[in-house]
């Protein structure tokens, strides 16, 4: 049993990565590609040579220009505990800092000098019994220095390739531009300028703007990569190689679009889905388990055809139109106004007791207003479950009930309760069981619709969100969160299995 | 199996009983603690507003005496001799009109160039304290449909982000809402450079955050280069937007001076308009935490957030509930609070609004005209339409140069665009699609603004003259078989570019198609996703598209999407129109620092773009908004709503 929970632990090592990849590169290829919606401007008034300068900057800090492959292996090195390089230090403030960030090539920059200026090699020593504080501001510093270098050599050379691109449709080399005016960064170092055209001054000007913007990065680069390699901070992980090889905490990242890390917004997210669904689902199965059975016993009659009929008639209502008809009926106060009509709480919840007082007058408190408010939401949720599970337990009794023990218990001269009870049910729990494995995936995930109809800001919205705006972070760490727990379920219903079942083994 | 009740179980069941009641009785304690706890906050947030009003009411005492000193020490300067000790009494009884004449102090001005004065009272324009039934308190509700994910200033990235931090934040000039033109707010007084290359300005002495620290020069310095400008926070949007300023100096504690890198029109705006945010507040933290928070929001407006806690801001499911800043330096506000509810279906909005929930929501236009001939609904509400300055306009862009890198469109032929305006029968789907709720615009500006020229009228439906247009452009049926061809025998065949999710526009499209059938032109419907449109007009691979475009200032600068310059790449001038004409106003008018003379340019480029019809003008949309009747002073505004203005009306006036 033990080497085959190792096995499939294993297994999900590719699976995840499988699953992760596929995911990304659909939406890599989706017409927008990765971060559609950071290009947008947003209907500021942005000028050509500005708009082109943003994009650059935004290319940049995500690795946006990068070819697609590149971003999910780079995103998988961040996630991996295992990682590889220089290790990264944690910040006094409990930041995660790690080296400084290569510098892209310029483009065409063999059109101005012979070889690229490199990283300088500087050291760094701190001053005598510099505290813990001052360490800090001086990487701070050199930060800040680096970061406004970069940005600069980035915008410097977004001018030069609009420019260089002019030229270069101009003097026949129309191929290696895009229609972006973006040049190919390989084929332009090969070719040779036009120097006798009308537009080379500028652009030469331009050019050499942009070199001594990328020299000044550069050095700044190396001021900041001394003052990294001279530890300002605590180092972070566990090394196995000191200087190749550590352990760490996996970074999930931060947010494109809303430049919180990804795991405070699912941490936002996940107790209200939660929430909402370890009401849901026992409900389901308080009802839905005795409606089975019921069924089962009076098979063919009256009870069996009404529950069968409703529970399939409920599973047939959409939720969409459900969830409008409760929210204009059930919650407004023209009819009959019973809930509340969106949200989890009452405006002045904040201000409520926990629990529910009788001091002065009732007053629900917290917890009851809140129950108050997943009423509907809940009720949403749960109508459209019962018809599969309550099916499901009828033909398990029924099963059982023809079988050949419960015919020897009853000549025995068993109580019929016992019989039902005791053993028909206890072994028609077995499919049940399994099929509980398969809830927990479904607890997390949320549902996009019930979340929207009343306003509850649950995972499912989240990632949708993620889906619409192309949010590679928040995206990818959605798929990796629901694909484990749905590989886990699938292991723990295999385990279970084996527990319930004696006969069957995973030698 | 046996089932005894033993010893051991008996122990277990007490344990857990006696668990449970202990946690009952815990949390029976915490709620005794937090009742205690809200009651000292209550009588410390009393506290502070009864400190705040004293300190209000000596400040103006101090400022009074000053003034009638100071008049005292002009009136005896200017010879004139304090006999009766009942002279100051008078003098000080009039301060009002007096303290302006006198105060005006422009030692700090630089010499030989016009000094303007901002109202002394501040950013008030209806004042809600003469109406029935006005009171001081109450919270407003506001309901909003999109979730903002951050309102962190200058790092919110949508319009409710926006709606937000202007309640909180203030800049040093605004437009004014019925003229919109700028007037001061944290200025006092300001001179514009005549060149247009630099504005000096004071801030006024009693403006404060809303922690108690004043605002000075060095905060609005600091705003500029240290965050906007700083590259490790991720404000790009707004480094887009605030560019034209090449330096802000400290000239003294409360005078600050811009400097710009070229004179254009719109210096002056960006320098008065960006958000002034306290520094000794955000210097705390590092760029990443600025980068990554949610609600880090302080500034001196009239209002400020309930809680600003840094280490537990607010975070996107609550509502953002802003209280009266009682230590506001201008007029003081009638709410209480402001609540901003997110609810984002459309039907759950319309409900929370029926049942009160909400004071203010903005409806769909069929909502919004069902609900204003809905009896029961107008007892309870109000529904309000008017058009300002943000509202946007739509229009039908035609592909006036080669479609991706490739063929001519038959709308490079100006006679084809105006042909298009005449067929479509706008009057039609003003009236069957959208409700009347729209007005069919003329151009490119937006015509509550003096940058729209008055005197253009849209062109009319006329079928018989679009026939006309196409046979001239050579556009004839020449095989008879119900569609037009050229002389080459291309037919017309042009595909019409929406996004998709909207019914209106799909109605709309719907009837354009039928009208070019009946002229003899194919019209494809190539509906797309709105996250590609971006990429499609990049690419410039169109024929036609249809979409509308966002105001949020009463001037645009035309040089984005009219200059032949924003061809180039993937400019904004998607559609490829070349006019050298309109080249030429735009360049005029950008470098106008005087606003007459630019608005006669503006004017003339309307004309010009209105005769070339590079856009079909489709409608300019209205605010649409549902009230509830209870909020008092609700104007609609040329620039927008001003919540700061509304007040809760009284028990007795809302029974009326």
């Amino acid at each position: 049993m033990g080497t085959y929970i190792l096995r499939r632990l294993l297994l999900m090592i590719p699976t995840l990565i499988g699953i992760t990849f596929l995911l990304f590169m659909l939406v890599a290829l989706a017409p927008g590609g990765i971060g559609a919606a950071l290009r947008v401007s947003g209907g500021g008034q942005v000028e050509s040579g500005q708009k082109q300068m943003m994009e650059a900057y935004l290319e940049d800090r995500y690795g946006l220009g990068d070819p697609v492959p590149v971003q999910y292996v780079r995103w998988l090195g961040r996630i991996s505990p295992i990682k590889f390089g220089d290790r990264a230090q944690v910040s006094l403030r409990g930041e995660r800092v790690s080296a400084p960030k290569p510098i892209k090539d310029p483009v065409a920059w063999k059109w101005f000098v012979e070889e690229l200026p490199g990283v300088p090699e500087v050291g760094h020593e701190w001053a005598q019994g510099a505290s813990d504080e001052e360490r800090g501001l001086i990487y701070a510093k050199a930060l800040e220095e680096y970061v406004a270098a970069r940005a600069a050599s980035v915008g410097a050379a977004a001018v030069f390739e609009q420019e260089a691109a002019r030229l270069l449709k101009d003097t026949g080399h129309a191929d290696i531009v895009d229609f972006r005016n973006r040049i190919e960064k390989g084929p332009a170092n090969r070719v040779t300028p036009d120097r006798t055209h009308e537009l080379w001054p500028r652009v030469e000007e331009l050019g050499q703007r942009m070199m001594a913007a990328y020299t000044r990065a550069q050095d700044a680069r190396g001021r900041l990569q001394a003052v990294f390699a001279a530890k300002p901070f605590d180092e972070a992980g566990v090394p196995i190689i000191p200087g190749a090889l550590y352990v760490d905490w996996p970074d999930f990242g931060v947010s494109m679009t809303r430049g919180q890390p990804v795991l405070d917004l699912i941490g936002n997210r996940l107790p209200v889905t939660l929430l909402v669904n370890c009401i849901a689902f026992p409900i389901i199965y308080l009802i839905a388990i005795p409606g089975g059975m019921l069924a089962a016993v009076k098979q063919g009659k009256w009870q069996d055809t009404l529950l069968g009929g409703l529970f399939v008639a409920f599973w047939s209502v959409p939720i969409v139109w459900a969830g409008v008809l409760a929210a204009g009926y059930l919650a407004n106060d023209r009819y009959l106004g019973w809930f509340p009509v969106a949200g989890l709480h009452s405006n002045d919840s904040d201000r409520m007791l926990f629990l529910p007082s009788f001091t002065d007058g009732f007053k629900p408190g917290f917890v009851l207003d809140t129950l108050w408010h997943l009423v509907l939401p809940v009720a949403c949720l749960v109508y459209g479950g019962f018809a599969v599970l309550s099916k499901q337990t009828r033909a398990a009794m029924l099963d059982n009930f023809n079988a050949d023990y419960v015919r020897t218990a009853k000549a025995k001269g068993v109580a019929s309760n016992h019989i039902i009870f005791r053993h028909v049910f206890r072994n028609s729990l077995l499919p049940l069981i399994t099929m509980f494995a398969t809830v927990f995936p479904a607890m997390l995930s949320g549902s996009v619709v019930i979340e929207r109809i009343f306003s509850i800001p649950g995972m499912g919205s989240l990632a949708i969100e993620a889906i619409y705006l192309r949010d590679r972070e928040l995206l990818l760490a959605n798929a990796l969160m629901i694909a484990a727990v749905n590989l886990f379920a699938l292991l723990l219903a295999d385990i279970l299995y084996a527990i319930a079942d004696p006969r069957i083994s995973y030698k | 199996m046996q089932n005894k009740f033993g010893l051991k179980d008996l122990v277990l069941f007490t344990l857990v009983i006696l668990i449970g009641i202990s946690v009952w009785l815990s949390m029976v304690q915490r709620d005794k603690e937090s009742a205690r706890l809200q009651a000292v906050q209550a009588k410390v947030e009393a506290i502070e507003g009864s400190t705040s009003r004293i300190q209000r009411t000596i400040d103006t005492e101090l400022s009074a005496v000053r003034d009638t000193v100071s008049t005292l020490e002009q009136r005896v300067a200017s010879g004139v001799v304090l006999a009766n000790p009942g002279g100051g009494n008078a003098a000080s009884s009039n301060t009002g009109g007096g303290s302006s004449a006198v105060d005006r102090d422009e030692s700090w001005a630089r010499p030989g160039v016009k000094v303007t004065w901002s109202k002394p009272e501040g950013p008030i324009e209806t004042s809600p304290r003469s109406f029935p039934g006005y009171q001081d308190g109450g919270e407003f509700i506001s309901i909003l449909e999109g979730q903002p994910p951050i309102i962190t200033p200058y790092r919110y990235a949508d319009v409710y982000g926006r709606y937000i931090t202007d309640e909180v934040t203030e800049s040093l000039g605004r437009y004014n809402p019925a003229t919109l033109r700028i007037e001061g707010v944290l200025a006092d007084a300001w001179q514009m450079d005549p060149d247009g290359m630099w504005l000096r300005c004071r801030i006024r002495g009693n403006a404060r955050f809303s922690d108690g620290e004043p605002v000075t020069a060095e905060d609005a310095r600091y705003t500029y280069h240290d965050l906007i400008w700083n590259m490790q926070i991720e404000a790009d949007r707004f480094r887009s937007v605030y560019e034209a300023i090449e330096t802000v100096t400290v000239v003294s504690d409360k005078v600050v001076e811009f400097t710009f890198k070229q004179p254009k029109y719109d210096n002056f705006a960006q320098a008065m308009l960006y958000p002034i945010v306290p520094k000794h507040f955000y210097e705390r933290f590092t760029p990443q935490q600025i980068n990554q928070s949610t609600g880090l929001m302080m500034g001196s407006g009239p209002f400020r957030l309930e809680r600003l806690d840094v280490n537990s801001q607010w975070t996107p499911p609550n509502d953002i509930v802003l209280v009266r800043n009682e230590r506001y330096w201008g007029p003081r506000p009638a709410l209480d609070r402001i609540r901003f509810k997110i609810i984002q279906d459309s039907i759950a909005r319309l409900t929370a609004f029926d049942n009160g929930q909400g004071d203010m929501i903005r409806p769909t236009p069929q909502q919004f005209d069902l609900k204003r001939k809905d009896e029961r609904f107008n007892q309870m509400a109000e529904a309000k339409d008017w058009y300002n300055m943000q509202g946007g306009w739509s229009f039908i862009a035609w592909q006036c140069g080669p479609r991706n890198g490739g063929k001519l469109t038959p709308f490079a032929d100006k006679r084809v665009r105006l042909a298009m305006t005449h067929l479509i029968d706008r009057d039609r789907i003003k009236r069957d699609i959208y409700m009347g709720l729209a007005r069919i615009g003329t151009g490119p500006f937006n015509s509550e603004t003096p940058q729209a020229n008055p005197e253009i009228e849209p062109w009319p439906y006329d079928e018989r003259k679009a026939a006309e247009l196409l046979a001239e452009a050579g556009w004839i049926d020449r095989d008879g078989d119900g569609v037009r061809e050229n002389e080459k025998g291309d037919r017309f065949v042009f595909q019409i570019t929406y996004g998709n999710g909207s019914d209106s526009t799909l109605q709309m499209v719907t009837y354009i198609k039928d009208q070019c059938a009946k002229i003899g032109i194919v019209c494809e419907l190539n509906p797309i996703d709105w996250s590609i449109l971006q990429s499609i007009l990049d690419r410039r691979d169109f024929d036609a598209a249809t979409f509308a475009w966002s105001a949020s200032s009463p001037e645009s600068n035309p040089r984005q999407l009219w200059a032949i310059s924003s061809i180039e790449g993937t400019g904004d001038n998607f559609v490829q129109w070349r006019n050298e004409e309109a080249d030429g106003y735009i360049q005029q008018g950008e470098t106008l620092i005087d606003e007459d003379a630019r608005m006669k340019v503006w004017h003339q480029l309307h004309r010009v773009i209105h005769e070339e019809q590079p856009y079909t003008p489709m409608f300019e949309l209205p605010w649409l908004r549902l009230m509830n009747k209870r909020v008092g002073n609700v104007q609609t505004y040329k620039s927008g709503l001003e919540p700061s203005e509304f007040f809760i009306k009284s028990e007795k006036a809302q029974a009326n």
